[in-house]
């Protein structure tokens, strides 16, 4: 139908228009711009890693001990462990866990959490206070701890900090969600789509939550970093990822025992998580102040 | 036919309220106390009064956007209270409302053609391309240009956005639409314009409108009845024209030399009333009136006033109207 | 005769992000004292802008005075250093606004928010401020003076919260108060009682007061002489009778509720407020919503004109008085 596709065109134009307008917001804080190529070359290396890996075999198994503790050098640019395996292909594999591994977790987070804030701030009465409960509770714990217990109840690997994370993220979303929905539900379009029939579950996620979504953005792309970082705490603390998955906080943990003698062993996958974590820190904060609705025209 | 089109018969809204360890009901905000109005088809009420008077409310029960404590609304033959679920559905079809609020009444996430399909969308089953064309023919009858179709609310003035609530709220094609202050947040312009298209809508259509406003320009000049309502209660009904030229009650004498107009000549012409408007939770013994009323009589602190007609549709609740009539001396 | 307050030709200018745009430009306007000038204007009109400016409490940027005189008692306060500026403030002008509960602090109660201001401004102590305070209470008459010195602002209604804060405004004897849509959100008939008192006081205390609102009604009732603003430019400006007996500008005509002269022009959709006819800066500034334009209007900037004893118009309609007397009459 070429009237049809006539409106499409035009809304799609519109998009361009909305995107176009977010980049030049975002290129204006260069940090932020900044932040956001180095965030799409991890995500390019994530991708790539089994491709581009010197030494594929390093990875996961291989014990090459002639090579054990080597400095960095051409063949091995960070270095080998205790093992001979290459460092470099170890730390970029690790990139592909660590984003893998926080995207999983901060959507499941979303997940569970924003509908559940939706509900409690709709409702409201019991099922708020329900809802809420259970939030205040989980917040009490500092987020770390809560992770730790809830991993070493499930016993330690990657998949059961992933889980813990998820366990321990979620509230908070619920929470920054459900303050919100409470006072935009007062608002006449809310009033306007109950007037109309409009059904409750459409209210509250095609109305309700497109005007509530932007803090959660923020929190959740500054939240990738911090999943990151606390990832790499518990494969630290050992409640992680294990042996040998090359996790960059277990590599680092591992690296503690040789750190006098191999100075390289310890820092990259260490640098690796700073860069990750900031880059996304500076992403959410340039994030924030791009979704500000005084910079938006409604 | 003389049956009225929507006939409210002594509606009441209470909001508890809690307080208390354990919290109980302790008292009751009597939003609504006892509203019997009847409205006849193609006929548009004015409803006028201050905030606090329950108007609002009273329009949130009859659209059931608020559960009645007591009373009766029926719309065309049905008992808008006792309807089963598909009944609401079709409830919302027969009556819509226009908010107050041009700015905050459409959702600002949203596109033009989804604000005004929403209705069609909800209770029609219709392809992408049917809601597409009915959204454009609804923004063509209020004056709006098809290519807004694909743009957000925050692109348009107040009176635009206004006219686009509109489009919505005729979008199933009602019989009924209430119309909450629809002139009172947009600019002078607009406003001419914004009535004059109501006006054309309800000829066209066959409208029954319920006008809330406190313009009295707007009322006068759009309503065929009009009720005035004070603290849940309505004090006088009548038609427009002649409750304008006599006011009866004492509350609408005050609320009309006090709102200024034209024809006001200067500050010593409007009337303050003392005191301020009684919470709506201790409301005042006898004539709720009483307190603020400068003619109150001894009586009008004791007992509820009764309704006095002053001809067949012209009624308000008044004590002193009561002894008038009788050609009772006025103590 | 030397006036007792005096706007001359200001301009000020807000950057956007469209780039410069002019909000206020008056050439004259004079207020006498001890009367009542109003002003109306709707929203856009740049009314509070006007008013912030003569408090010089404009945020600046995005606003910048580009020119102009503002003469109180023969000082320019537009040349006045900050510190010079803040006696000024809230001692001989001061400002009330449209929304009470936002200009009160709710974790004060009201009578420590006179006593605060008061202190500042006078040093007195603590006695003597709360017996002024308990004055000042008495004079924007709230009943049951002694206990409301206690209350917290949530506690009291919108109209005696109102009241409150004109006695805040008034308690260091400012003689020229302006009041920004003091009533806009109050109900009709405690709007009356604020009206009234805002008269008496200034009969009383011989102040002098600004009275700006965007409806048109209101502002003739209260004030002696009215200027219209649309646009940051005074269009009309004379005495309540004088525009009441005969407006000339058409914006005026449409505030007030006479029907257009020109039936046909107003069938015509209005044009959105962003997509307008683009004019030369010569053409009048209200040509795009106009319904009585001519064809002069698109290429001359009308003159003020004086068509009466205080009543100046900025329209070329002027001309056409005579022609058009019979319609320029109020009938509804």
């Amino acid at each position: 139908m070429s009237k049809k596709s006539n409106y499409y065109n035009i809304l799609i134009k519109q998009k361009l228009e909305i995107l176009k307008e977010y980049l030049y917001l975002l290129e204006q804080n260069k940090l932020t711009f900044a932040a956001l190529i180095i965030i799409l070359f991890l995500i390019l290396i994530a991708i790539i890693a089994p491709i581009i890996v010197p030494f594929p075999s390093h990875i996961y198994g291989a014990v090459n001990p002639q090579d054990k503790l080597l400095s960095p050098s051409w063949t091995y640019l960070f270095g080998t462990d205790e093992m001979g395996r290459d460092l470099f292909s170890r730390v970029l594999y690790g990139t592909r866990i660590s984003l893998l591994g926080s995207l999983i977790a901060v959507a499941m987070g979303l997940l569970i959490g924003v509908p559940l804030g939706l509900m409690a701030g709709f409702y409201g009465g019991f099922i708020d206070e329900f809802i809420m409960r259970i939030v205040d509770m989980f917040l009490s714990f500092p987020p770390l701890l809560l992770a730790m217990a809830i991993a070493a109840f499930l016993g330690p690997s990657l998949k059961n900090a992933i889980i813990a994370l998820i366990i321990s993220w979620w509230p908070w979303y619920t929470r920054l969600i459900r303050g919100q929905v409470v006072s935009i539900k007062e608002r006449e379009f809310v009033r306007a789509a109950h007037a109309i029939g409009t059904p409750s579950w459409q209210i509250m996620f095609k109305h309700i939550l497109p005007n509530c979504i932007s803090p959660v953005i923020v929190q959740a792309s500054m939240d990738l970093g911090g999943i990151i970082l606390t990832l790499a705490a518990l494969s630290f603390l050992g409640l992680g990822a294990q042996a040998p998955i090359p996790e960059w906080g277990l590599i680092v943990n591992t690296s503690r025992t040789y750190f006098i003698k191999a100075w390289w062993y310890g820092i990259f996958p260490g640098m690796a998580i700073f860069i990750a974590v900031l880059c996304f820190n500076l992403l959410g904060d340039g994030l924030r102040e791009v979704l500000d609705p005084k910079t938006k025209k409604y | 036919m003389d049956q009225p089109a929507l006939a409210i018969k002594n509606l009441k809204k209470y909001f508890p309220v809690y307080s208390g360890f354990p919290s109980r009901v302790r008292d009751w905000i009597k939003a609504v106390d006892g509203v019997t109005l009847d409205i006849k088809k193609g006929e548009t009420l004015g409803v006028v009064g201050e905030s606090g008077c329950g108007k609002s409310t009273l329009v949130n029960t009859i659209l059931r956007l608020e559960e009645p404590t007591s009373g009766e609304v029926i719309l065309e033959g049905k008992d808008v209270f006792h309807l089963n679920k598909r009944e609401i559905s079709l409830l919302r079809k027969e009556i819509q409302i226009v908010f107050q609020d041009p700015f905050w009444s459409l959702n600002p996430r949203w596109l033009i053609k989804d604000i005004v399909g929403e209705p069609l969308y909800v209770h029609l089953n219709l392809s992408l391309r049917e809601l597409l064309s009915k959204a454009e023919k609804l923004l063509e009858t209020v004056g709006i240009p098809k290519t807004a179709l694909y743009k957000y609310p925050h692109e348009f003035s107040g009176g635009e956005r206004q006219r686009i609530a509109i489009a919505r709220a005729l979008a199933l094609e009602p019989n009924f639409v209430i119309l909450d202050e629809p002139t009172s947040s947009i600019d002078v312009f607009s406003q001419s314009q914004v009535l004059e298209l109501l006006e054309k809508l309800k000829k066209e259509f066959n409208l029954t409108y319920i006008l809330i406003s406190h313009d009295l320009s707007v009322v006068k000049s759009m309503a065929d009845k009009i009720a005035i309502m004070y603290l849940g209660k309505v004090v006088e009904y009548g038609p427009a024209e002649e409750v304008f030229k006599n006011p009866a009650h004492p509350y609408t004498n005050a609320l009309f030399k006090a709102i200024p107009n034209a024809d006001t000549k200067d500050i010593n012409s409007i009337i303050a009333l003392e005191g301020d408007v009684p919470s709506a939770i201790n409301i005042p013994s006898g004539c709720r009136f009483h307190t603020r009323c400068p003619v109150a009589l001894e009586i009008c602190h004791k007992k509820e006033p009764p309704v006095v007609y002053l001809n067949k549709e012209h009624k308000a609740v008044c004590f002193l109207l009561e002894k008038s009539k009788k050609g009772e001396s006025l103590l | 005769m030397s006036n007792y307050f005096e706007i001359k030709d200001l301009k000020i200018n807000f950057e956007t992000s469209e780039g410069i745009k002019n909000v206020i430009n008056i050439n004259e306007l004079n207020l006498h004292k001890g009367e009542t000038f109003g002003i109306v204007g709707e929203s856009g009109s740049g009314k509070s802008v006007l008013a912030m400016s003569i408090l010089r409490i404009l945020p600046s940027p995005p606003a910048f005075i580009e020119s102009g005189k503002i003469i109180f008692k023969g000082q320019n306060l537009l040349s006045l250093k900050e510190k010079e500026m803040q006696k000024i403030r809230g001692k001989e002008i001061s400002m009330i606004f449209q929304d009470p509960m936002s200009t009160l602090n709710p974790v004060f109660t009201v009578g420590q928010q006179i006593m605060n201001v008061i202190r500042h401004n006078k040093h007195l102590n603590k006695e003597d401020a709360e017996k002024e305070a308990l004055r000042m209470i008495k004079l924007v008459k709230l009943p049951d003076a002694k206990n409301t010195l206690y209350k917290y602002p949530n506690e009291l209604s919108g109209g005696q919260r109102q009241r409150i804060i004109i006695a805040i405004a008034l308690s260091c004897g400012a003689e020229l108060l302006i009041a920004d849509e003091p009533t806009r959100n109050l109900d009709v008939t405690i709007q009356a009682g604020i009206l009234k008192l805002i008269d008496e006081l200034r009969k009383e205390l011989g102040i002098t007061v600004l009275f700006i609102a965007n409806n048109v009604n209101l502002v003739f009732i209260v004030s002696g002489i009215v200027a219209v603003l649309y646009k940051g430019k005074i269009i009309e400006v004379g005495t309540s009778q004088e525009i009441k007996r005969e407006p000339i500008h058409p914006y005026t005509r449409r505030l007030l509720g006479i029907t257009p002269v020109d039936r046909e022009i107003s069938n015509l959709i209005e044009p959105d407020f962003k997509k307008e006819i683009s004019l030369d800066d010569s053409a009048c500034s209200y040509f795009c919503k106009c319904e009585e334009r001519m064809e002069i209007c698109k290429k001359d900037f009308p003159i003020l004109t004086k068509i009466g004893n205080t009543h100046w118009v900025n329209c070329h309609r002027v001309i056409n008085r005579e022609v058009n007397n019979g319609s320029t009459s109020i009938g509804h």
